[in-house]
């Protein structure tokens, strides 16, 4: 392992980058990110695969000299990190290994030092602010996940966690309770629609945070009719992955929502993350998941591995550059996407996984607790 | 037929009121005659194959084998052992049950993806077994399924069969469907990948049987000596197993594994070049390549010898994973190595539930050594390379026949007393109610017809005599009851000490009435003895070469044939041995016993059994037996004796019976409340000795109207005993003449010193004041 010459201190231009509005794409932040994707570039050459890799495509750090050069960037393929670590630093430099949930198939990781882990967080921070999620006021949280303190390196514990801080907060329950005697985690039904009737009797209001499939599946199996109140949000990610059939538009999803527990429709927003880019993709009023200028998304063609253009179906790259202790800030995911643009900046739409064998990713083993 | 377009989906209501219907129509189709579905079938190949489209024509040949009267009789006999047990109560072979094979009732097949061959499959296989089908068309592309259609509601106009073929179509993992799927079908069938067998097993209603079929996963093996003798013709054979159907069947190859001390390089870049192009691919293809081509390029930074090559033709690959691996198929190919059988059976371990086929390259011993291991890790069907996706008609699918999981077998334990027996022959053929007690003379040509069978379309063997001696008789025996016979047989010989390692001589007669040769061939065959079927007429040049070159320990004949070999023996001064004798159609007296020990060494004399072409066999000898004595078949036979006269009934013979029919034997129960008895005698007109039959009928036509009493001695000759001055010495040539039997047997020089006529008064019995006609003293 080489040594990392990088310090958060000297990493000029990517702390740089985290303190401007992630949604202002001014030619001084598109700058901004491409000296920290240098940035990133030359840390991750201390990997010694992504060095073979640089050397292999004949790219250096120093070939960054346009927007246009960020997709010359090497990738990983994303399957890459199920198989193989990809530090960038001396282990003794990580703070956490997160990795993603699944019960038989192999889990990818990522491995973050403290200054990676604060870059990320504030990420997070900075975009929910900058969408108008964040406000100043105390919620109640109910969390469709594993409770963090048991599953501490799960993925989407940390990030229903990670949400929580972002306000303040009153009670936060976590729907996936621990059976110590079976050793493993169940879906607490009941005490979920329980909780929701009391939260909606609280004087706070709510904030949901989870897999959308669970509480569709407790509006439609407890027949819930509820009101949240007008202040409450639904926070969803992780899509609909082992309940294709139930799934709705996510025009219907919000209409229901509203309805059945008293969500307002701008108040849905819809999140896009992976556990191995961090960088998080997240719904503004309308439903459609922005960009931020803390990433760049591209997307490819499966056969060519071309770039291409808005409104083409391919295979989704994420590039981000806060993470310089684990080499997979450039990768390939198998999830098909579509990028558009509009004024605002660039629109990501998820299709769907792309590939022919199952790929048992993070949403499986939560999602197979629907109906236990 | 319930039929939906192919973007229409059904309702759950719908198919609900579907079964409801079809239930009612499960009678109809379980009195539908075979042969109305046969025609169906053969009309629907004419219709199908009168298209031009591109899957017709690459699978002509084997959508006219699949929809063919012969192939779908034959798969029937194979995979069910009788072709008519669909239609009426038939004996099975091995059994001999009267068995017959009734539908399960709603068959629901749900098909994997929407291969032609494979729907046509189901429709055939679930037709032929009279079970309706509701087909639950996959929701890939199935633009084939109107075409389908078409052609099978062309193929029967007027709607007779076609109405028990349903398709339905409905988005799969839907739980309401699926739900009345599992719980209204009698039998469902499902083809599909893991989650979709699970998917189904969940919550099956309580009468309805699962039968699963796949995944699937099927692989080649080749050594360094089945690679070296093939040379490059393997690739092209490879290249078939790959990539017919675009590797879309479960028996396509998609791992092949490699002695070490195979360059898989160079092996993956002959095999590269021979095969095919490729269909177009779908986009999700190319994202698993570039999966495995991610992983292959970490191993090679790492050292490993790890390689993938591409091309418009597929994908060929070597990863570090030591364990066999489905692919993403359409071309694509796992090469594996792999350094004995202990290794190969470590990698294909973790698949052991979903292997299918092997296309084993290997030869002599090592393919055994192979087969043996392999069959036990969990691969079902061997070919060599080249044949993988070749079908055998009848040959088992995955491990098990596929017919015989849509069928119930019912059997009627068919044990009648003899009076029942009896009855129900009279029940069942007026013919036995006019002849309630047969002679011989019912057998003549003149008397028989097809009134006397049972079943004039039954297929079996004709046992006729010849039309010398007049008019010729007949038996008829079925194939079954031949098979009955010969089962009842082996047991009696298995029990007379005769086992599968013995070599055996058959010098029975074929031909003519003589059954005993082929009956014995087949009794032979199920105790798994080995057989010189060398027959009565072989030449004593013959006899001695044979026996000298394989040494066979075990002869059945006629006595007279093997005295007269061992005479040739004697005199030659030739040295063969036997152990046993089993012998059948004549006496065999204690000196010509002595006469065969003395120059062959037979220890052991057994009868082959009591038995009569005209009324079947009757007793077996067992070893708590006396020479003479017999014990009745049970269940096969009745023997009810009159004034030393015998008639018997043939409680095997269905399809020809034998009521109380006179045999021209003398005997007397020696122990009736064992069924045992001892032979007295012939009382008849037919004397049989030297391996030939002497009809009396030929004795009386050459000596005119002239008294004569037959004397049969111990030594095994004739005197013809007369009291007329008219008899002349040239009658005895007029006899052989007149024989076909005697001149096939023995010369007429042998004849006459056998056969002496001599003027003196004749016997009378005593007891009866008769004079015998023949008194045999053998």
């Amino acid at each position: 392992m080489g040594r990392n010459i990088f310090r958060k201190e000297i990493l000029i231009y990517t702390n740089a980058l985290l303190k401007t509005d992630p949604f202002c794409f001014s030619q001084d932040n598109k700058d901004l990110f491409l000296k920290s994707a240098i940035e990133c570039v030359t840390s991750h050459s201390a990997n010694p695969f992504y060095k073979h890799l640089l050397k292999a495509k004949s790219f250096s750090a120093s070939d960054l000299k346009r927007e246009e050069d960020l997709a010359k960037i090497p990738f990983v393929m994303i399957n890459l990190l199920k198989s193989y670590e990809f530090l960038s630093t001396e282990r003794k430099n990580i703070s956490l290994t997160l990795t993603s949930s699944g019960t038989g198939g192999q889990k990818s990781q990522i491995q973050l030092d403290q200054a990676s882990l604060e870059r990320v967080k504030l990420s997070a921070n900075q975009i929910y602010k900058s969408l108008g999620i964040i406000d100043e006021k105390t919620y109640n949280y109910l969390c469709f996940t594993y409770d963090p303190y048991i599953a501490k390196d799960l993925g989407t514990a940390f990030t229903d966690e990670l949400l929580t801080t972002m306000t303040k907060k009153n009670e936060v329950f976590y729907t996936f309770k621990f059976d110590p005697l079976k050793n493993d985690f169940f879906f607490d039904e009941i005490g979920t629609v329980n909780k929701l009737k009391e939260f909606e009797k609280s004087d706070l209001p709510t904030r949901i945070l989870g897999f959308p499939a669970h509480l569709y599946f407790l509006i439609e199996k407890y027949n819930l009719n509820l009101n949240l109140g007008e202040d409450s949000w639904l926070q969803t990610g992780g899509g609909w992955k082992g309940h294709d059939d139930k799934q709705i538009p996510k025009p219907d999803f919000r209409e229901l929502i509203q309805k059945k527990i008293g969500i307002r429709k701008d108040h849905n927003r819809d999140l896009f993350g992976m556990v191995e880019h961090g960088i998080a993709y997240v719904d503004d009023k309308e439903g459609r998941l922005r960009v931020p200028n803390y990433s760049r998304v591209f997307i490819r063609d499966p056969k060519t591995l071309e770039i291409l253009d808005y409104g083409e179906v391919g295979l989704i790259q994420f590039l981000c550059t806060y993470n310089h202790s684990y080499a997979s800030f450039n990768v390939l995911s198998t999830d098909w996407g579509v990028l558009e643009k509009d004024d605002a900046g660039e629109v990501l739409t998820i299709i769907g996984r792309a590939g022919i064998k199952k790929h048992k990713g993070c949403a499986i083993s939560a999602n197979s607790m629907i109906g236990k | 037929m319930f039929i939906l377009g192919k973007k229409q989906y059904i309702k759950a209501s719908e198919l609900d009121s579907l079964f409801d219907k079809l239930e009612l129509q499960l009678e109809s189709l379980y009195n539908t005659k075979l042969e109305g579905i046969l025609c169906f079938l053969e009309s629907l190949a004419v219709k199908i194959l009168e298209s031009d489209l591109a899957y017709i024509n690459s699978d002509k040949a084997i959508i006219k084998d699949l929809l063919s009267r012969d192939s779908v009789l034959e798969r029937i006999r194979l995979e069910l052992g009788n072709d008519k047990t669909t239609d009426i109560f038939s004996p099975l072979s091995k059994t001999h049950l009267e068995t017959k094979l009734i539908p399960k009732g709603i068959v629901c097949q749900v098909s994997a993806n929407n291969v032609f061959l494979g729907v046509l499959d189901n429709i055939v296989s679930t037709l032929i077994t009279k079970n309706i089908l509701v087909l639950k068309v996959s929701s890939g592309d199935n633009s084939f399924m109107d075409f389908l259609t078409e052609k099978l509601l062309a193929a029967d106009p007027d709607n007779k069969i076609v109405s028990f073929i349903n398709f339905i179509k409905f988005k799969g993992g839907d739980l309401e469907f699926e739900n009345i799927l599992k719980r209204r079908s009698n039998k469902l069938i499902v083809w599909g990948s893991e989650d979709t067998v699970k998917a189904y097993r969940e919550n099956l209603g309580d009468f309805t049987e699962l039968k699963s079929y796949g995944p699937r996963i099927s692989i080649a093996i080749i050594t360094n000596e089945y690679l070296q003798s093939s040379g490059e013709d393997l690739f092209i054979k490879l290249s078939k197993d790959i990539s017919r159907w675009s590797q879309k069947a479960c028996s396509n190859v998609q791992n092949i594994f490699l002695e070490s001390g195979i360059d898989s390089k160079e092996f993956a870049a002959k095999l590269m070049l021979s095969l095919p192009a490729k269909e177009l691919e779908d986009k999700n293809y190319f994202v698993e390549l570039l999966k495995i081509k991610a992983l292959i390029e970490y191993e090679q930074f790492e050292g490993k010898d790890s390689f993938y090559i591409e091309s418009d033709n597929g994908f060929i690959y070597k990863n570090q994973f030591s364990q066999i691996e489905p692919t993403v198929l359409n071309h694509t190919i796992a090469i594996k190595t792999f350094n004995n059988l202990a290794d190969l059976n470590q990698q294909l371990k973790p698949q052991k539930n979903y292997l299918q086929s092997c296309a084993l390259g290997a030869l002599g011993e090592a393919r055994a050594y192979y087969t043996n291991s392999l069959a036990l890790a969990g691969i079902k069907r061997f070919t060599f390379p080249g044949q993988i996706t070749d079908s055998i008609l009848g040959a088992p699918h995955e491990g098990s026949y596929q017919l015989s999981e849509l069928v119930n077998i019912v059997y009627d334990q068919f044990t009648p007393s003899v009076d029942e027996f009896k009855m129900h022959i009279k029940a069942l053929n007026p013919y036995y109610k006019e002849h309630s007690c047969m002679i011989e003379a019912d057998l003549k040509l003149d008397k028989f017809n097809t009134n006397q069978l049972t079943d004039s379309k039954e297929q079996g063997l004709y046992f006729t005599s010849g039309a010398t001696t007049g008019k010729p008789k007949v038996a008829f025996y079925s194939y079954h009851e031949i098979e009955l016979i010969a089962y009842k047989m082996a047991k009696t010989y298995k029990q007379a000490g005769l086992q599968s390692k013995d070599l055996v001589l058959n010098l029975f007669f074929a031909g003519n009435m003589w059954s005993s040769f082929s009956v014995i061939q087949k009794a032979m065959e199920l105790i798994g003895a080995t057989q010189l079927p060398l027959g009565g007429n072989c030449s004593e040049e013959d006899f001695k070469t044979i026996c000298e070159t394989f040494r066979p320990n075990i002869v059945f004949g006629v006595p007279g044939v093997i005295l007269r070999f061992a005479q040739y023996c004697k005199k030659s001064e030739i040295n063969i041995n036997f152990d046993k004798f089993f012998y059948a159609g004549e006496k065999l007296s204690l000196s010509s016993q002595k006469e065969l020990t003395n120059i062959f060494g037979i220890t052991d004399f057994i009868s082959a059994g009591y038995a009569c072409v005209d009324t079947g066999i009757i007793g077996y000898q067992s070893p708590n037996c006396l020479k003479s004595e017999h014990i009745i078949y049970e269940n096969v036979s009745d023997i009810n004796i009159k004034e030393e006269q015998i008639l018997v009934t043939s409680l095997l013979r269905k399809s020809h019976p034998i009521i109380d029919y006179k045999l021209s034997d003398k005997l007397e129960w020696s122990d009736k409340s064992h069924s045992k008895f001892k032979l007295l005698g012939r009382c008849g007109e037919v004397i049989f000795i030297w391996g030939a039959r002497i009809d009396l009928g030929i004795i009386r036509e050459c000596l005119g109207d002239v008294m004569f009493q037959i004397f049969v001695h111990q030594n095994e000759s004739i005197e013809l005993v007369v009291n007329d001055e008219a008899a002349k010495p040239s009658v005895i040539k007029a006899i052989y003449d007149k024989s076909n039997d005697l001149k096939q047997t023995l010369s007429y020089e042998v004849f006459s010193e056998k056969f002496i006529m001599t003027k003196k008064e004749f016997i009378i019995n005593p007891k009866t004041g008769k004079q015998a006609l023949v008194l045999d003293m053998r």
